[in-house]
């Protein structure tokens, strides 16, 4: 485990506690100066504790050379509280240290990739692998022998030989960054001799390389069983098994994801596709996982936990869909108000499908037709197109026709 | 039942048997066309919904056995079927009248209203233009010492009944038919667009949203995936022989205008002639709008990888008739659509949910 650094300066420590008191557009502003910051050192520290609060507020950050060097990681950067020597995961603390060395070692092209780092969109995953593409295999390279700074203790408060065993990890999965972004981004499923020819080129890099590299894959290709099939399959699985390894990380992140979920920004488009992501991967898991009891029950209790959290969420997304309708009868012809119902209702039918594949079909069922039945049934201060256009998003084509029909 | 096996070679031989391009909302649909049928009544023609390769021709009637339609394209679909005849500028029309009542949103409400008000606006100009190159080209000498140019809309106007007034034995008419005649002239020069706001004319304008679109597509990294050469090269060919030809057809109608009393007299004795000559900038165009609207509105990577699929399901095929227009053969080959459109993957990937799908045709059908 990984203790966050602490703030030495007293004034520091004051502002880390003032900052726990700020409204969100000051959280916002003192994350827009860090990011600014060339070298971010002690004032990492400052925003770790705010990452709840920042989950949920969302302020908009600049792509840096950085965070594309780091984004085929995404999915095993963890908080250093969660972080343990020899697991999977890289300590989010230590990213920026990692990153300055990482451009230290290849000071050309960071500065002729910044440019179009600042540009980048950062759900923009193609234009992330296309530019990453010239950067990613590079960095892998030069990451090969590379020591620990001199400030590496004091930045990221870890040991020299952790630093060794991270740039050693991290440059096997940037060696093959540019392939998994193409099997994750390709217009077809990924076929097995593609995965496998990953895995093996990663096989000789040791058993923490290995195991992480299955942890990326499971989270960023969709076919989740055909990654533990094929990586079970490698010579080295006998004498460290990389599956159950990265399995365990997997299932971790998914319950760090859910307590995450539970303070979420109220966001239902986003929900709603880590909803389809988190059934998708958890059916994945559960084809793999029927020999191991303990295995299965803890995908039992996180497919629980993501059909209640989906609940919740529709759930407040429903209310919202209520009291718009309500609040229709005094504003009509609104555009702006009728088209966030709109939104209100397709993000309900979003989360709808997927909250179906976690479970409780019949709790949506319900509250979709109630909803309908209130646009159906009365005006709501809306002309008869509009309330066939909510029926026809909430409940289908066919009762908003007949909506139409009968009026 | 329709005929539900997809025709692998449609390759249609004259525009009217490709279709006229239909701007349903029901993704299944994209790319879909209309055209009449061989005895009665209409054919709907849909790309192959799986994004295998062919069409699928069936009934007008039969649109509810491929898809459960939106209800603004079961609409779109009995306006259509009232139609006289089939041409991009009924569909648009029809298409229009139904966005008027708001099933597909009020954005399409108001593009609509907007569009009928702008090309009202529009073929007011023309006709007026129509009257200034009547003077032009007709007036006798020394009637004026003013330019007719330089005159003041008032005074052009008597001018123009004059020249009509001297015009209309030649052309065995009288004056009001002439006036009639253009009229209606005026409402076929109208999209092609004639004089200083030519192209600023619909149809031009859609060929400046092309040729960006095709610079754009060639500016797309190519070594994304290795469908996106064959997908860039399938557009940028079609786009390419789609521009050519354009290029070709709106010379000849501008050129048409250019001699007005032979227009008038070819109008009086052959109006479907004439009319079907000025259309053809329209049947080449037809699709391309909303295809680059699609692509326009794509701004990031990931979009316009995504785009590309779509467009390459919907790119309209260049009948062999176009060859006869432009006096160049047709060297383009029917689009080869042999990628998937939608798949549980990309669900998977990009949460897109057929509800946004609806969401974002009914943005393209507002022009967003």
């Amino acid at each position: 485990m990984l203790t966050q650094p602490k703030p030495t300066d007293a004034k520091v420590r004051e502002v880390v506690a003032g900052l726990a008191q700020a409204r969100d557009a000051q959280i916002a502003r003192v994350v827009a100066m860090v990011d600014d910051m060339p070298d971010r050192g002690q004032a990492d520290s400052l925003i770790a504790p705010l990452r709840g609060r920042l989950a949920q507020i969302r302020p908009a950050r600049p792509f840096t050379v950085t965070r594309l060097l780091f984004s085929p990681l995404d999915s095993v950067i963890i908080a250093g509280t969660r972080w343990r020597r020899g697991e999977v995961g890289i300590p989010r603390q230590a990213l920026s240290a990692l990153g300055n060395a990482v451009q230290a070692a290849l000071p050309r092209l960071a500065e002729m990739l910044e440019p179009d780092a600042c540009r980048v969109a950062p759900d923009d995953r193609r234009a992330i692998a296309t530019l990453g593409g010239a950067l990613w295999s590079t960095a892998a390279e030069a990451m090969q022998g590379m020591r620990a700074p001199p400030d590496w203790a004091e930045t990221s408060g870890l040991k020299d030989a952790d630093f060794t065993q991270l740039v050693g990890v991290i440059a096997a999965i940037l060696a093959e960054a540019s392939e998994i972004e193409d099997l994750a981004l390709s217009r077809a499923a990924p076929g097995d001799a593609a995965i496998r020819a990953v895995l093996s080129r990663t096989e000789p890099r040791g058993a923490l390389a290995m195991t992480t590299l299955v942890s990326v894959l499971l989270a960023r290709l969709p076919v989740p069983s055909r990654v533990l099939a094929l990586a079970a399959e490698m010579p080295s699985h006998a004498r460290s098994p990389a599956t159950d390894r990265a399995m365990d990380h997997t299932l971790a992140s998914l319950q760090a994801s859910m307590a995450d979920g539970a303070a979420d920004n109220g966001d239902a488009t986003e929900a709603a596709i880590e909803a389809a992501r988190v059934a998708s991967l958890l059916t994945g898991l559960e084809e793999t996982a029927h020999t191991n009891p303990e295995r299965r029950r803890r995908l039992e209790q996180i497919r629980r936990e993501a059909d209640a959290l989906c609940r919740r969420r529709f759930d407040r997304a429903m209310a919202s869909a209520t009291s718009q309708a309500a609040v229709a009868v005094t504003i009509e012809g609104g555009d702006e108000a009728l088209g966030a119902m709109e939104a209100t209702a397709r993000d309900l039918r979003r989360l709808e499908s997927a909250g179906r594949r976690l479970g409780s079909g019949e709790h949506y069922d319900a509250l979709m037709q109630s909803l309908s039945a209130q646009f159906r049934d009365h005006t709501n201060g809306l002309g008869l197109a509009d309330r066939v256009r909510l029926v026809e998003i909430l409940s289908g084509p066919d009762e908003a026709l007949a909506l139409l029909l009968s009026q | 039942m329709p005929n539900r096996t997809a025709n692998q070679s449609f390759q249609p031989t004259t525009f009217l048997e490709r279709g006229a391009s239909v701007s349903f909302t029901t993704p299944v649909l994209a790319g879909a066309r209309v055209r009449p049928a061989d005895r009665f009544g209409l054919e709907l023609i849909v790309p192959n919904p799986s994004g295998g390769r062919g069409e699928y021709i069936l009934p007008w009637t039969g649109l509810r056995s491929i898809c459960r339609p939106t209800v603004h394209d079961v609409q779109l679909t009995e306006q259509i079927a009232g139609l006289r005849g089939v041409t991009p500028a009924s569909i648009r029309n029809a298409t229009r009248h139904v966005a008027s009542q708001g099933l597909a949103g009020r954005a399409a409400i108001s593009a609509a209203s907007s569009a009928l008000a702008e090309e009202e606006e529009s073929r007011v100009y023309t006709n007026f233009e129509l009257l200034l190159r009547l003077v032009q080209q007709a007036e006798l000498p020394g009637t004026s010492t003013i330019r007719p140019e330089d005159e003041r809309p008032a005074a052009l106007e008597q001018r123009a009944r004059r020249v009509i007034t001297q015009i209309a034995p030649q052309l065995r008419q009288d004056n009001e038919m002439i006036g009639v005649a253009l009229e209606g002239l005026a409402t076929l020069f109208n999209p092609v667009g004639v004089g200083a706001r030519a192209t600023r004319a619909r149809l031009p304008h859609a060929l400046a949203s092309l040729k960006l679109m095709r610079k754009e597509m060639l500016d797309f990294p190519l070594d994304l995936d290795d469908q996106v050469p064959g997908l860039v090269q399938m557009v940028v060919a079609t786009a390419n022989m789609t521009v050519e030809c354009v290029d070709v057809t709106l010379g000849q109608a501008r050129a048409l205008a250019d001699n007005l009393l032979d227009l008038l007299g070819a109008w009086r004795t052959d109006p479907a002639g004439v009319s079907r000559q000025l259309t053809r900038t329209d049947w080449l165009m037809d699709g391309w709008e909303r295809i680059c609207r699609l692509w326009s509105r794509s701004e990031k990577i990931a979009a316009r990888r995504d785009a590309l699929d779509e467009i390459g399901a919907m790119l309209p095929i260049i009948p062999r008739e176009a060859g006869e227009w432009v006096g160049f053969h047709i060297e383009i080959e029917a689009p080869r659509r042999t990628h998937r459109l939608v798949t549980g993957h990309e669900d998977w990937r990009t949460g897109h949910h057929v509800q946004d799908m609806i969401a974002r045709n009914e943005a393209l059908l507002a022009g967003c």
